[in-house]
C-alpha cells in the first residue's frame, strides 16, 4: 500500500525538480545569479525531502485517520507551504541583490505543494481504512 | 516489491535528500593572519585588509562556497605615491569600486589540492577564473594557500605599459576560524 505513497512522492519530486530547476536557472541567467545562495541541487534534494515526508506524513493520516486523513493533510501542506514563505521574507541575507531574493525564492515554495496535490489523487484513491 | 523494499528505498532517500537539502556544511570567517600579495617587475605589494566567509565541507564539495571581499584602499607597495596612484580611476577607481570581490561557484578536489572555480570582480569587471589552494587545518581553524595570476587588462587596471606587467603573479594566505 505505502508503494503508492512512495511513487507518488518521487514522481513529484521530480516533476518539481524540472519545473523549479528550469525556473531557476532561468531566473539566474536572465535577471540575478542566486546560484551561491540557492544551488539548483540544492532545490532538487529540498523538493525530494520534502515530497518523501509528505508521502510519510500522507500515509500515517490516511491510517490514522481514515477518510479525513486526505482533508487534514491536504489543509496542513497548504497552510505550511504558505506559512513557508516567510523564511525568505525574514531571511535578510548579506548578499548581492538580497532584496530580490524573496520574490525569486517565493514561487519555488509553491511548486511541490501544487504538484504532489494535483497528483496525488491519481495515486492515492482509496482510504485505507 | 515488497513492503521491506519499499520502506528500506523511502528512507534511503528520505536520508540523503534530507542530508544533502539541509544539514549545514561548517561556516568559517576569514582571521588574521592573511595576506593579499601581488608580484611583478614593478610595482609589488600587499593588500593588508579583506573579509569574508567560507562554507566548507571536504566530504561535500559541492555546498562549500567562498565569498571574500578585499579592500583596495589597503593596498601598499611600499610606496605612498604608488599606493594613491593605484586607487586612482585609471587603476583600481576605488572611489567607484572600492572591494575586489571573489565569489566561488564551484569548488573541486585536484590530488591532495583544490581548485577554486569563481568569479572575481575588481574595477566593476567580473571574469572567470580558477584558484589553487593549499588546505591546512589546525583545530578549528583552516587555512588556505596558493599562486595564481591575474591579466590585470582583463580588469581594464591601468593601461597598457612597458613598466608594468600585465600579469600579476598572486600569492595568498586565507585563515578562517570556524564560527
Amino acid at each position: 500500500m505505502f508503494k503508492h505513497y512512495f511513487i507518488l512522492a518521487i514522481i513529484s519530486a521530480i516533476i518539481s525538480s524540472i519545473v523549479g530547476g528550469l525556473y531557476a536557472t532561468y531566473y539566474y541567467k536572465l535577471l540575478f545569479d542566486f546560484s551561491m545562495v540557492l544551488p539548483v541541487w540544492k532545490i532538487v534534494a529540498a523538493y525530494f525531502s520534502i515530497s518523501l515526508i509528505a508521502a510519510g506524513i500522507r500515509f500515517l493520516f490516511d491510517f490514522l485517520l481514515a477518510k479525513w486523513g486526505e482533508l487534514v493533510f491536504n489543509v496542513l501542506f497548504g497552510a505550511l507551504t504558505i506559512a513557508s514563505i516567510i523564511h525568505p521574507i525574514l531571511m535578510n541575507g548579506d548578499f548581492e541583490m538580497a532584496e530580490m531574493y524573496p520574490g525569486f525564492a517565493i514561487p519555488l515554495y509553491f511548486i511541490l505543494t501544487l504538484i504532489w496535490l494535483a497528483l496525488a489523487p491519481a495515486f492515492i484513491k482509496k482510504p485505507l481504512k | 516489491m515488497k513492503n521491506t523494499t519499499i520502506y528500506l528505498l523511502y528512507f534511503a532517500f528520505l536520508g540523503l535528500s534530507t542530508s544533502v537539502a539541509f544539514i549545514p556544511t561548517d561556516h568559517f570567517e576569514v582571521t588574521d593572519g592573511y595576506s593579499i600579495d601581488f608580484k611583478s617587475k614593478d610595482p609589488s605589494g600587499t593588500f593588508k585588509k579583506m573579509e569574508g566567509d567560507i562554507d566548507f565541507d571536504a566530504s561535500n564539495l559541492e555546498s562549500s562556497k567562498f565569498n571574500l571581499k578585499i579592500d583596495v584602499s589597503s593596498i601598499s607597495t611600499g610606496n605612498g605615491m604608488q599606493n594613491k596612484k593605484a586607487q586612482t580611476e585609471e587603476w583600481f577607481d576605488a572611489k567607484k569600486h572600492p572591494m575586489i570581490k571573489f565569489v566561488s561557484t564551484k569548488v573541486e578536489k585536484k590530488g591532495s589540492d583544490y581548485s577554486i572555480v569563481g568569479n572575481l570582480t575588481m574595477k566593476g569587471i567580473t571574469k572567470t577564473v580558477t584558484i589553487p589552494a593549499t588546505l591546512s587545518e589546525s583545530g578549528n581553524k583552516i587555512t588556505f594557500k596558493g599562486n595564481f595570476n591575474v591579466n590585470r587588462m582583463d580588469f581594464k587596471v591601468g593601461k597598457k605599459s612597458d613598466i608594468v606587467p600585465d600579469v600579476m603573479k598572486i600569492a595568498y594566505v586565507v585563515p578562517a576560524v570556524k564560527k
